[in-house]
């Protein structure tokens, strides 16, 4: 037995060496048919991150993206600890109020009024590392990592709703069909063909803003979670769709059918036959939905009905020079000092570029994913 | 066919149905009184509670939202008028003249769109994993990454700010009516002795770049998905059989090719409504022509200090696009029908 084993492991290596050298994203998995004659039969997961792995684009981006979490989710408090101030303390001092408030620069002590009775010139100080954020004087490097949690958290929350509530929706029209098939098809074309900024505006935005100004209940509605529920929900009718549409071709297989007949109940067959099956293209949908998410946000702020103001995101930082970032349109008209133009180009630079490299990485890292879900597949 | 339309139809008008009563009930939880949109009220005002009263009788808030909502759906069934908003004033001038103007950034902007996307698509397709291909396909990624509203300003900033070849916004009507052209907050008055303008070329001028930013908009995925759907195709039997017939490579793609590969295309540019009218709130926005996009923007902007909360006009809105939706819906999924005999309706 042995040694028909080592027999066949040989046998699988070579082809599987020489399948090595072939370049990556060929087309072609090395050794698949094989596969099934191993002792151990590699599962799905592993599969993928096998090629996964040799995609380095997707990987390098992958790594990228766990570095602006760690930035902001734990190097954020970080900073802020070391450099002894936080995103949203005010110090303006570190505003040149001689040269039409010109904010301070990069790598810059600023004057630390903070428990300081008078001021003086040997105050303490502290370091900006970016500078200033603005004439309000807050510090941008902690602003922006802030604003990245921020963004962060409402995409990956969002995107998390929605691809829960989309997978239950499609995987039920799916399986089913007929009555509940029909509602769900027809109410997804309906929705889908809503602005969801309407929707974010109407529903989302005023409400939430009207608790707050007269309940003052901010237990209830701080503003990024009302944006989590609503774009969550209005994003789940995609995923709902991608599922049903996968559904409806994978319940006619044998699989399914065996599963029936040994008397799986309905749930066991959407959870264990058929979910495991469309997580893929779900992964691959989040990652998008992410991206996509980010984008809203930002857009949101832009537009100035984003979270409320006082918080950073990277919108909102956006937002506060808009049409600063190629010159002086829009509403930064009103830089008279071409010094503080500049200023204000910096500091829109800065969320954007971050910005778009998190969008960029994520839309690599999901094109990776697909790949190494779906070898086959034509390569968009 | 006649079956399946009228089905979805009276499907349609359901929705239609639920969307508005879900748009009145939502808005009876909002605890603040409709009154404080007309009258100042709250801390720090002199305010009186019948001034109050008084305002929420006019709007017709004190009546019950049943009532409210069936004096809605009358307006519109027997008299064809959304009435009077809240705050903005009576609702069908509004929206009557939002409509052409979104129509033109969604109508010009999607030929602009297929015009930039299908032949890239198709380059790409035909020279795949060449150069072109990888420029291609580079900046389309690029392209995902790069937020819209950047792009815009962007574009702005390179026509009009530095080649000063198209206007800095503001719309243009396409046929006369007489009236000047509404320019955005901002931007310098025209010259002297221009005159109201109107016309085609006026119009496209305007236009340009609005259409330009919308292409733009949705242009990479559209590229992509093109590339895709050509790269399928040319793998299929019936294009072999095609080109062992002789036919010319021109032909072989535009016949046999581009017909099947650009079908689903199709049902894209109908379902993508919601992303497109998003698309035109931005753009309208940023070249201040005044659409839809700025009607709904304004529905959260208007009164003084209160903010704008108008559910006349909100309702309205709602009202507009479901039936553009449901309208739009039908006619891709009929049209789909009539462009590939292998699709039956019922």
């Amino acid at each position: 037995m042995n040694v028909l084993r080592r027999t066949l492991l040989g046998r699988t290596r070579a082809p599987a060496g020489v399948d090595g050298n072939l370049r990556a994203g060929d087309g072609r998995e090395p050794g698949t048919a094989d596969d099934t004659m191993l002792p151990k039969a590699r599962g799905q997961w592993e599969l993928v991150w096998s090629r996964f792995k040799r995609d380095k684009v997707a990987l390098v981006c992958g790594i990228f993206i766990g570095l602006v979490l760690i930035a902001c989710f734990g190097g954020e408090p970080l900073a802020a600890h070391l450099l002894g101030h936080g995103p949203n303390d005010l110090f303006p001092m570190s505003v040149d109020a001689d040269k039409n408030l010109l904010p301070a620069g990069p790598w810059s002590h600023v004057p630390n009024i903070h428990g300081v009775a008078t001021v003086t010139p040997e105050m303490p100080r502290t370091l900006f590392v970016l500078g200033a954020d603005g004439t309000l004087g807050r510090d941008l490097f902690l602003r922006v990592l802030d604003g990245g949690r921020t963004s962060l958290e409402l995409a990956f929350a969002a995107t998390f709703l929605a691809l829960v509530l989309g997978s239950i929706l499609g995987l039920a029209s799916g399986y089913y069909g007929g009555w509940a098939d029909a509602s769900v098809s027809r109410l997804t074309e309906f929705i889908m063909g809503f602005p969801i900024l309407l929707f974010l505006i109407v529903f989302g935005w005023t409400v939430s803003n009207r608790l707050d100004q007269i309940t003052l209940h901010s237990a209830l509605a701080p503003g990024v979670l009302s944006l989590v529920v609503i774009i969550g929900v209005f994003y789940s009718f995609y995923p709902a769709r991608l599922v049903r549409s996968q559904v409806l071709s994978l319940k006619q297989q044998e699989f399914v059918e065996a599963a029936r007949m040994i008397g799986s109940s309905d749930i066991r067959i959407m959870r264990k036959h058929l979910f495991p099956h469309v997580s893929g293209s779900l992964i691959v949908y989040g990652t998008q939905l992410l991206a996509l998410t980010i984008f809203l946000e930002a857009a949101l702020a832009i537009l100035g009905v984003g979270i409320e103001p006082g918080y950073a995101s990277w919108g909102s930082i956006i937002a506060t020079h808009y049409g600063t970032l190629f010159g002086d349109t829009g509403a930064s008209a009103h830089y008279i000092d071409a010094r503080v133009a500049h200023a204000a180009w910096l500091i829109a630079l800065w969320p954007s570029a971050l910005l778009f490299l998190t969008v960029l990485s994520l839309t690599l890292f999901g094109e990776g994913v697909r790949n190494a879900f779906d070898p086959q597949a034509v390569r968009t | 066919m006649v079956r399946y339309a009228i089905r979805r139809l009276l499907a349609g008008f359901l929705l239609l149905f639920a969307m508005t009563i879900l748009t009145f009930a939502l808005f009876r939880l909002i605890p603040l009184p409709s009154g404080c949109l007309v009258v100042p009220c709250g801390p720090g005002t002199t305010t009186g509670d019948a001034e109050i009263a008084a305002a929420e009788h006019e709007l017709g808030t004190d009546r019950p939202v049943v009532v409210q909502y069936g004096k809605f759906v009358w307006g519109i069934a027997r008299h064809g008028t959304f009435g009077s908003s809240w705050i903005h004033g009576n609702i069908d001038p509004l929206i009557r003249q939002a409509i052409p103007k979104t129509l033109s950034v969604l109508v010009g902007g999607a030929i602009f769109l297929l015009l930039l996307a299908v032949p890239l698509g198709v380059i790409s397709a035909t020279r795949a994993q060449q150069p072109i291909d990888r420029a291609i396909l580079a900046f389309s990624v690029i392209g995902i990454a790069l937020h819209p509203f950047l792009v815009g300003l962007l574009l702005t900033r390179a026509f009009s700010g530095y080649v000063h070849l198209t206007p800095f916004g503001g719309y243009c009507h396409l046929i006369s009516a007489g009236k000047p052209a509404e320019l955005a907050p901002g931007t310098p008055p025209p010259p002297p002795g221009a005159g109201p303008c109107a016309g085609v070329l006026p119009w496209a001028h305007h236009m340009i770049l609005p259409w330009l930013t919308f292409a733009l908009f949705f242009l990479p995925l559209y590229t992509r998905m093109i590339r895709a759907r050509v790269l399928e195709t040319l793998d299929a039997s019936h294009v072999a059989a095609a080109r062992a017939k002789g036919a010319s490579e021109f032909r072989v793609l535009r016949s046999h090719v581009l017909r099947p590969a650009l079908l689903p295309i199709v049902t894209m540019v109908g379902m993508d409504l919601g992303g497109a009218l998003m698309a035109s709130m931005y753009i309208e926005t940023m070249y201040g022509l005044g659409g839809f996009g700025s009607i709904m923007l304004s529905t959260i902007a208007g009164g003084g200090a209160n903010f704008g909360f108008d559910l006349p006009l909100i309702a309205a809105l709602f009202f507009v696009i479901a039936v553009a939706v449901i309208v739009l819906n039908l006619v891709v999924d009929l049209l789909y029908g009539w462009l590939d005999p292998r699709v039956r309706l019922v």
